[in-house]
């Protein structure tokens, strides 16, 4: 009959969703322990809300009449995954600029404003927001949507049962640890780039740990996943190996060992070993980084496509 | 009469009063004009819906007398001036067994208007909805072409326009230069405007010809059934293989060979309860080859 799939965007979608969920969940739970790094809480909170417009911007371009996308609110479907999704992912991007918004408000970066045009704007809109009484709020109502749209990404595939692929429980798991993992690589490898001074190793280590033990409890379960599978019925053997074997090359070279063995060979030797090269000081961080990006992207595009 | 000068007001208070009074009946009068264009319009829906709830439209195929000759797939094409590419009404051959025990079965395959239909419910905008006969519609104007409901329907009955259609009745190529027409020159010899076979009655519930970005399937032919016409799948069908009507009628046909022969349904595990269903699945496996014994 007729194929129609899902490609690269929507995959591009979760994983800059996914990215946005990770850092505003670091950012908000990290901003309340001691000693904190503001630079850090700054960073990841305005990764959020930009990772989520990109992933918005990804999901537009997928449909072929963007222009419609406000009957989603007008006439809604209460039995639609996605129109709760949309919802939940329009509610969280307010929630997250509100965050990013009061944040800035409270750096540094907020007193030279005037160095630039674009920053002054912003300073003015962040300015109505100080000493609002919702700005302790806002974090928390953050994290219930951030959790809310992590897990409607992989509960949205869970509920095709035509798919038989992405018709597992662990499919949302994978989804939320994935972001997870995104959300916190990404934190690291733009503090690179973006924050001047030096983040303690104490702070790169830590977050550099959360990673490598995300990284391996969603490797077991991807690895659950295969195998439950592949011992199921005919439609679920033939759904994974279409998966494992006709994505083989983009699965198993770009997903498992780029995107899990490398960073978590990297992690786990990191952690054992205090010694460090300079050059590898430099590569190291950017290499693993990098491989869990790459890996997560591909892992979600070979699961969209591969259904 | 009172003359107000600083305010320039001028006691006109009975000719006020029957400004007012005529205002008000002309007011009345338009607004239960229109209240009573609205109820109108609102018992005759009522009356439609309520002819059309009893009704609960299905479909069987007759496995048995099907030739497999593929004049349904063809009819449904041109009713519905679907493009190249993608089919409404289509149809899976299926080759089991080992010789001499083969079975070789074609199963015509379309939307299966499903009465718990996976494609309405993961519509975000309702665009995919049911109509009180059954039939699983499309709202063109809606869909926002997510393809969501592609993904949802287990029987890949939904396709999805991912460019214009019809494009080849808009080249000027020609299969074999200086001989065969392009699609350009038949339109126009056909004085047609869009295409040569173009049938402008599909036009009445759906758009004739579905434009890029949004998907499109089967409606059970409900631009005919609405003029209590058949599918045109079902009349084109030369050994009558395919039968329509009403599921809720006891008497109509599709209800008594639903009643009196062993039926299947694709994907019924699935929990989408489908309106198409196949009788007479001939099994040579059912019988054992021997020639007997004395």
């Amino acid at each position: 009959m007729n194929s129609v799939e899902w490609g690269i965007l929507i995959a591009l979608d979760f994983f800059f969703g996914g990215i946005a969920i990770g850092s505003f969940l670091f950012s908000v739970i990290y901003k309340k322990m001691k000693n904190a790094d503001n630079n850090v809480v700054n960073l990841a909170a305005y990764i959020s809300p930009i990772c989520l417009i990109v992933a918005m911007f990804f999901l537009l371009i997928h449909l072929g009449k963007p222009l419609r996308i406000f009957w989603i609110l007008l006439n809604f479907n209460f039995t639609s995954i996605i129109a709760w999704g949309a919802l939940a992912q329009g509610v969280f991007l307010v929630v997250s600029i509100l965050y990013a918004l009061m944040v800035y408000s409270d750096s540094k970066e907020f007193e030279h404003r005037e160095s630039s045009k674009v920053l002054e704007i912003i300073g003015t809109i962040a300015i109505k927001l100080q000493g609002n009484k919702l700005k302790d709020k806002i974090g928390g109502v953050g994290i219930v949507f951030a959790v809310i749209v992590g897990l409607y990404q992989g509960i949205l595939l869970l509920s095709f049962n035509a798919r038989p692929l992405w018709n597992s429980e662990f499919i949302p798991i994978i989804q939320l640890s994935g972001a997870f993992t995104c959300g916190l690589s990404t934190i690291l490898l733009s503090s690179k780039f973006f924050i001047k001074e030096t983040i303690s190793d104490h702070l790169i280590n830590s977050i550099r740990n959360i990673i490598v033990a995300v990284l391996i409890f969603e490797f077991i379960t991807l690895i659950f996943w295969i195998l439950s599978y592949l011992s199921g019925n005919i439609e679920n053997q033939t759904a994974i190996l279409k998966l494992i074997y006709s994505k083989g090359i983009l699965f198993w070279i770009f997903a498992v060992i780029i995107g899990f063995c490398i960073p978590i060979y990297i992690g786990l030797r990191d952690i054992a070993n205090t010694k460090k090269e300079s050059v590898v000081e430099y590569t190291t961080p950017i290499l693993f980084n990098t491989s869990v990006l790459i890996g997560c992207l591909i892992l979600r595009y070979t699961t969209i496509a591969a259904g | 009469m009172k003359n107000n000068k600083k305010l320039d007001i001028t006691d006109n208070s009975e000719d006020t009063k029957s400004n007012r009074k005529e205002f008000l009946l002309k007011g009345l009068t338009g607004v239960g004009f229109v209240l009573s264009l609205v109820a109108t319009k609102k018992l005759s829906a009522n009356e439609k819906s309520k002819s059309a709830k009893n009704k609960k439209y299905g479909m069987v195929i007759d496995l048995q007398s099907c030739t497999g000759c593929g004049a349904c797939d063809i009819a449904c094409k041109n009713e519905n001036n679907v493009p190249q590419g993608f089919w409404w009404h289509n149809h899976i051959t299926v080759t089991e067994g080992t010789f001499p025990n083969v079975k070789y079965t074609h199963y015509p395959t379309l939307c299966n208007h499903c009465e718990n239909a996976p494609c309405v419910k993961a519509c975000p905008t309702r665009a995919m909805y049911k109509e009180n006969d059954n039939i699983t519609m499309h709202d063109a104007g809606l869909c926002i072409g997510c393809t969501t409901c592609a993904q949802a329907c287990p029987y890949d009955a939904i396709a999805y326009n991912d460019k214009d259609p019809h494009q080849r009745f808009k080249s000027s190529d020609e299969l074999i230069e200086g001989c065969t027409g392009s699609g350009k020159e038949i339109v126009s010899k056909t004085k047609s405007d869009i295409l040569p076979y173009y049938n402008k009655e599909r036009n009445e519930t759906l758009p004739g010809i579905r434009p890029k970005g949004i998907v499109e399937k089967c409606t059970f032919c409900d631009h005919r059934v609405k003029n209590n016409e058949l599918p045109y799948c079902v009349m084109s069908c030369p050994a009558d293989a395919i039968i329509f009507g009403d599921m809720n009628d006891p008497d109509s046909e599709v209800s008594q060979l639903i009643r009196k022969n062993i039926t299947k349904r694709i994907k019924v595990n699935l929990g989408t309860r489908p309106s198409v269903y196949y009788i007479n699945d001939y099994n040579p496996t059912d019988r054992i080859r021997s020639k007997g014994s004395i």
